[in-house]
């Protein structure tokens, strides 16, 4: 039997809004690049997927006018891709429909790319489309979803029928349309064209030939929806190492005829044949007998057809199996051998702290150098061209305003931006290494018990982790965790996490008031930066995140394969980039701006605009004057207390040099922080601190470094959280930092001031 | 061995469904974690589950004459 099925024409605007993201008035970031989710089934994702366009193009459509950021994001996109893409923006937000129209007046065909989890769909995705494709949020979620457009005109084996420009959609990985997460609703959504999505031409299953029963049962579902479909079959290197390989031709024929496709998403071998099979297929595709042809017109349709054929549709399944003559208990693999030692009872926790400990050790250590040679070396070379250039406009240009505009505001925006890169990127590569090479799912296994408690998925212990070396790619690390909620929440979490950086403030103060416990003060503040993170993440889970209910842990286990070494560093170039183009607009205009306010002179003789000689006597003193009394209850209303940490709320790092500058204590640069504790930073901070605590000054500077702790660790935190998940998600973790932190400050330097 | 009940939610009956275990089919026990959980093979498949899920799995052990039998 052969259903015969034409595509829909639908021209349904609010679904041409809703699936492209534009045109409701509310610009929302893009975030990393990650389609692989299948709710609280954990699985990782497998490939590299591009970290697209940010919300520059969203600013382009739901505005008339972009605001300052929007160009800066066009800027880069020119010079990503070779043009600006604001005609392109328009031509596929009116292409989301089934029956639009193109730029050249051809027809549009919308294939839908569905399937399981860590199947390498997102990699086949992105070998079709190259840097074409583009990340943007699902309309009303924070869920993914990548799509472009492929010409296929003059393509081979295209027909002049179904040529023309594609619009190609790749949805989160489900392993079903009965939805348990915001990502699977979108792929459900997607694939069907329920709820405001426009209908696909065609869906292009992507099956793993290594879990065949699973594969057919989600296949039975996607066929019984009625669209043409065409089936991509993956993984077929490891079923034939595994001796279980399949026949493509074979299978279809199982299938009643519906086509398949051997891909390999790695190489990209088989996606032409791919591609022209889908051409072909938009008249129809046969509907095997056993299964039903379903009409699902929303969701509890939808729902109803899935729960009421699942029966039915895993007995086909088995039945397809057991005539292909793969029904078998399996046999134990290399895969096996390897989790018989690293999911041993005994060894699986400590092998997985190991690994952390590793991923961090390199995340830190082997960043430190490459930070200081963006921050030494590089930095001098730049202000040495800049010097070299400025000289050429007279002797008086180098010590200009103009000059420090350019060398203290723009160049260390740049600076700082540059030195988050090593520490982004080598986590970024530990993150895809152990992702692609399968461990990830295992690691997430381990701790999941432990993780739980705090109503969280196991995966979420590494991005805490690498979070206690830097915030930053600690926070990128979260992609890997499938629920978009749990997400947010340790999102929310990771900046309790005490970096490396608070640590350069921690050691100052901690020399110059507790000389002799230095070290166990230090000790002190990460323990409590880890009770914390419990505590907060409890409170979290009471409140804002009831809604996370505990499901039964079954998660798939990939099997141990080598990462391909090409699409990894793809893949981290890419999210590197994404990452650089979100934070670094932010950071380099909140650096300048604070440079504009210390140029700035308040008072008479204070000196000329670029060229205040005393910190205090600038517009930033003026600043700082202002928000040191609300430190009062602390005890450290002192406004070099509050310079600092107006200073540290852009990055912790220069917290101490600007400690020194405020004090005007100069030349200390090469000094370790011990030293400087020791030294006249020291007791310039203790005279200070001792005034404004009426004599409680080791009180105050607890409280003070408590404070430090918790508060937002750095402006590119904020940018990072703004652009995973928000303006809202941002804004809420910026006030909760603040919040924690004030409350503990005042609480710890009232109780101290007793006793110290 | 065959499964031969699953005893849980009915939502999450679907859900383990959808990953392959149903009552009627053949999974083997591949490897015993810390704190209870197992790691069940379906056909080349693996799927790691949490001690309580693997207690709501029932099971006996597979008619002979099933090939693969488990190692």
């Amino acid at each position: 039997m052969s259903a015969d099925i034409k595509p829909e024409e639908s021209t349904n605007t609010a679904g041409c809004a809703a699936c492209c993201g534009h045109g409701d008035g509310e610009s929302k970031p893009a975030h990393t690049g990650d389609t692989g989710h299948d709710g609280h089934y954990g699985h990782s994702q497998h490939g590299g997927q591009p970290d697209g366009q940010h919300g520059g193009h969203d600013d382009m459509m739901s505005m008339p006018s972009p605001t300052a950021r929007g160009r800066l994001e066009r800027l880069f996109d020119a010079i990503r891709f070779g043009r600006t893409p604001s005609a392109d923006a328009d031509a596929d937000c009116h292409h989301g429909s089934g029956g639009g129209h193109t730029l050249t007046g051809e027809t549009a065909r919308r294939v839908v790319f569905v399937g399981n989890p860590n199947v390498g769909k997102s990699t086949l995705f992105n070998a079709l489309l190259g840097a074409g494709a583009r990340v943007m949020n699902a309309p009303g979620t924070t869920v993914l979803v990548e799509r472009g457009r492929l010409d296929m005109t003059g393509k081979p084996g295209i027909s002049e029928s179904s040529a023309g420009i594609w619009d190609i959609i790749d949805t989160p990985g489900t392993y079903s349309l009965l939805p348990q997460s915001p990502d699977e609703r979108v792929a459900a959504q997607a694939a069907t064209g329920i709820d405001g999505m426009p209908t696909p031409d065609a869906l292009v299953a992507v099956l793993d030939a290594t879990n065949l029963v699973r594969s057919l049962y989600f296949l039975a579902g996607v066929l019984e929806l009625g669209r043409p479909v065409v089936v991509a079959l993956s993984m077929n290197d490891l079923a034939r190492r595994q001796g279980d390989d399949i026949n493509p031709q074979t299978l279809s024929q199982a299938l009643d005829g519906v086509p398949v496709i051997a891909i390999d998403p790695r190489t990209g071998e088989g996606t032409d044949t791919l591609m022209s099979t889908v051409a072909g297929s938009f008249d129809g595709t046969p509907l095997p007998h056993g299964l039903q042809l379903m009409h699902a017109g929303n969701d509890e349709e939808l729902a109803t057809m899935v729960r009421e054929g699942a029966d039915r549709r895993f007995d086909w399944a088995a039945g397809i199996i057991h005539r292909l003559g793969l029904d078998h208990a399996g046999r134990e693999t290399v895969s096996d051998r390897i989790d018989r030692v690293l999911l041993n009872p005994w060894l699986g926790v400590p092998v997985f702290l190991a690994v952390m400990y590793l991923v961090f050790q390199a995340t830190t250590t082997l960043a430190g150098p490459m930070q200081d040679w963006f921050d030494v070396t590089v930095r001098g070379w730049l202000t040495d061209g800049i010097d070299a250039v400025m000289s050429l406009f007279g002797p008086d240009a180098t010590s200009g305003w103009v000059h420090g505009l350019i060398v203290d505001g723009l160049l260390d925006g740049v600076i700082t931006v540059a030195t988050f890169i090593p520490p982004m990127g080598i986590m970024f590569i530990m993150l895809s290494l152990l992702e692609d090479c399968g461990y990830l799912a295992r690691a997430a296994f381990v701790m999941d018990r432990l993780m739980r408690a705090l109503g969280l998925d196991g995966r979420a212990f590494l991005p805490i982790v690498v979070g206690f070396g830097c915030n930053l790619p600690g926070l990128a690390a979260t992609r890997t965790l499938t629920d978009s909620r749990q997400r947010v929440m340790v999102g929310m979490l990771i900046p309790f996490a005490s970096c490396s950086a608070r640590l350069s403030v921690y050691l100052v103060l901690a020399y110059a008031f507790f000389r002799s416990t230095a070290g166990l003060v230090v000790f002190l503040m990460y323990v409590i930066s880890i009770v914390l993170i419990l505590a907060i993440g409890v409170l979290l889970r009471h409140t804002v995140f009831r809604d996370l209910k505990p499901e039964p842990f079954a998660m798939v286990l990939p099997p141990y394969q080598w990462p391909k070494a090409v699409a990894l560093v793809r893949s981290v170039l890419i999210r590197l980039w994404g990452f650089l183009r979100g934070a670094s607009s932010i950071i380099i205009s909140v650096i300048i701006v604070l440079w504009l306010l210390a140029s700035v002179p308040a008072t008479a003789g204070a000196g000329s605009f670029g060229n205040v000689e005393d910190v205090h006597d600038s517009a930033y003193g003026v600043v700082a004057d202002a928000v040191a009394p609300v430190f009062a209850p602390a005890g450290f209303d002192d406004w070099h207390a509050s310079a600092a940490l107006l200073t540290g709320f852009v990055a912790k790092e220069v917290v101490v040099g600007s400690m020194s500058q405020s004090y005007s204590i100069s030349g200390t640069d090469d000094q370790s922080e011990q030293q400087q504790g020791q030294g006249a930073l020291g007791s310039k901070l203790r005279e200070s601190f001792d005034e404004s605590s009426g004599g409680h000054g080791r009180a105050a500077a607890i409280a003070f470094l408590l404070f430090v702790l918790a508060y937002t660790p750095c402006l590119a935190t904020v940018a990072e959280l703004k652009r995973q998940y928000g303006s809202r998600v941002a804004a809420g973790s910026v006030a909760l930092g603040l919040a924690v932190a004030y409350v503990l400050a005042v609480v710890a330097f009232q109780l101290l001031r007793l006793v110290m | 061995m065959r499964v031969t009940g699953v005893r849980m939610d009915e939502r999450h009956v679907l859900r383990m469904l959808e990953l392959g275990i149903r009552a009627g089919g053949l999974v083997r026990v591949t490897q015993r974690s810390n704190f209870g959980g197992r790691v069940i093979a379906i056909g080349t498949g693996r799927i790691a589950i949490d001690a309580a899920t693997a207690q709501s799995i029932t099971v006996r052990p597979a008619e002979p004459n099933t090939h693969g039998e488990q190692s």
